[in-house]
């Protein structure tokens, strides 16, 4: 802009009733071409109409700017729709914006981190009561140690595949998503284990922390070595 | 000098945010704002704005409500969320890191550095 013309929230911008049909006729025809209907996704969280109005109000302000610097209204609206942008561009722009961007994959990332520790901890909280009411069905430690293996592995296996899978942040998502399921098992622990006798909560308190502290340790080794296979693989297929 | 526009296009969104952690803002004025911190440097064309608005508002970070003027027009009043000012701060670091190290890269030191290095090497490889 040729000049700063800083727009208070108070400042109101002419009525689009008090345009020339001029200027009128002209910010319609650009903002028809402009085809807003086939640029919105079609997701519904922002409408039409409302953008169109948005981009007119936008465009009045400027005319009006424009004005009050002293050009002619038609000089104004060229000055105000050149500012603005063609066509071609804000289309290219909504082009872009449209495809997933970094928000939105670091969005998505991050679901899909949580979704899987939070299936690894449902399979934890199943496999292994489980495996030891099996074992002592039977009379056998294999299951035990099975199950704990899955308690272990569990998740080393969510954190390798998001390593493997997503593109940025996976050490870091791993630990917080593993954290945020395993923290509220502390306490768990240590309620089950207030059951057994009085003291017994300082015990599942413990045991709760450890395995707190194993399984986000577990999720961040097991990102870092999917990220450094990404990595590795990525370095291969370039070559 | 006028920056590169590949590098504006890139930084819009984290601009609109940084103007909006100051205040509710429309279209118009964050367009006005972010001339006026640049000192007219960061010039865009502003129908480029609402995509990068639109989406921001589609992923939470920013929130949008139409408010009539005193002059009678629905304007649409932006807002940040939590999660923008969050992506934000993130945002500012990972830039600032960025710059610093292209600056130490591209030789951002100051003269006297400048010429303590050059000194310095002439001693050595004398």
């Amino acid at each position: 802009m040729r000049a700063h013309h800083q727009q208070s929230e108070s400042a109101s911008p002419a009525n689009s009733s008090e345009q020339s049909p001029s200027t009128d006729q002209r910010i319609e025809s650009f903002l028809d071409r402009l085809q807003i209907d086939t640029l919105h996704s079609n997701d519904g969280t922002i409408s039409t109409e409302a953008t169109r109005e948005e981009m007119r109000s936008h465009l009045l302000m400027l005319i009006e700017a424009y004005i009050e610097l002293g050009e002619t209204e038609e000089q104004a609206i060229s000055s105000a729709l050149r500012q603005f942008g063609k066509e071609s561009v804000i289309k290219r722009a909504h082009l872009r914006s449209s495809q997933p961007g970094d928000i939105q994959l670091e969005k998505r990332t991050w679901r899909l981190t949580l979704l899987g520790f939070a299936a690894a901890y449902i399979m934890t909280l199943t496999i292994i009561p489980m495996g030891i009411r099996v074992a002592n069905d039977t009379g056998s430690d294999k299951l035990v140690m099975i199950s704990n293996l899955g308690l272990f592995g569990l998740p080393v296996i969510v954190g390798l595949l998001t390593g493997m899978f997503s593109d940025r942040r996976s050490v870091r998502n791993s630990m917080k998503a593993a954290g945020l399921m395993m923290a509220p098992n502390i306490l768990l622990d240590a309620l089950r284990s207030q059951t057994l006798g009085p003291t017994m909560w300082q015990i599942g308190l413990a045991t709760g922390t450890v395995v707190f502290v194993f399984w986000t340790l577990a999720s961040m080794l097991g990102a870092a070595v999917g990220a450094g296979t990404r990595r590795l693989v990525k370095r291969v297929i370039a070559r | 000098m006028e920056p590169d526009r590949e590098l504006l296009k890139g930084n819009t969104p984290t601009l609109v945010l940084a103007v909006l952690r100051d205040g509710p803002m429309h279209g118009y004025g964050i367009a006005r704002e972010i001339e006026r911190r640049s000192n007219n440097a960061l010039k865009f064309k502003e129908g480029t704005l609402y995509p990068a608005l639109h989406a921001l508002e589609r992923d939470g970070m920013i929130s949008g409500v139409w408010r009539k003027e005193p002059g009678g027009r629905d304007r649409k009043i932006y807002n940040i969320s939590d999660a923008g000012r969050s992506f934000l701060v993130e945002r500012t670091s990972a830039w600032q890191s960025f710059t610093t190290a292209i600056t130490s890269v591209i030789g951002g030191q100051d003269e006297s550095t400048s010429s303590t290095v050059r000194e310095r090497l002439a001693r050595e490889f004398k």
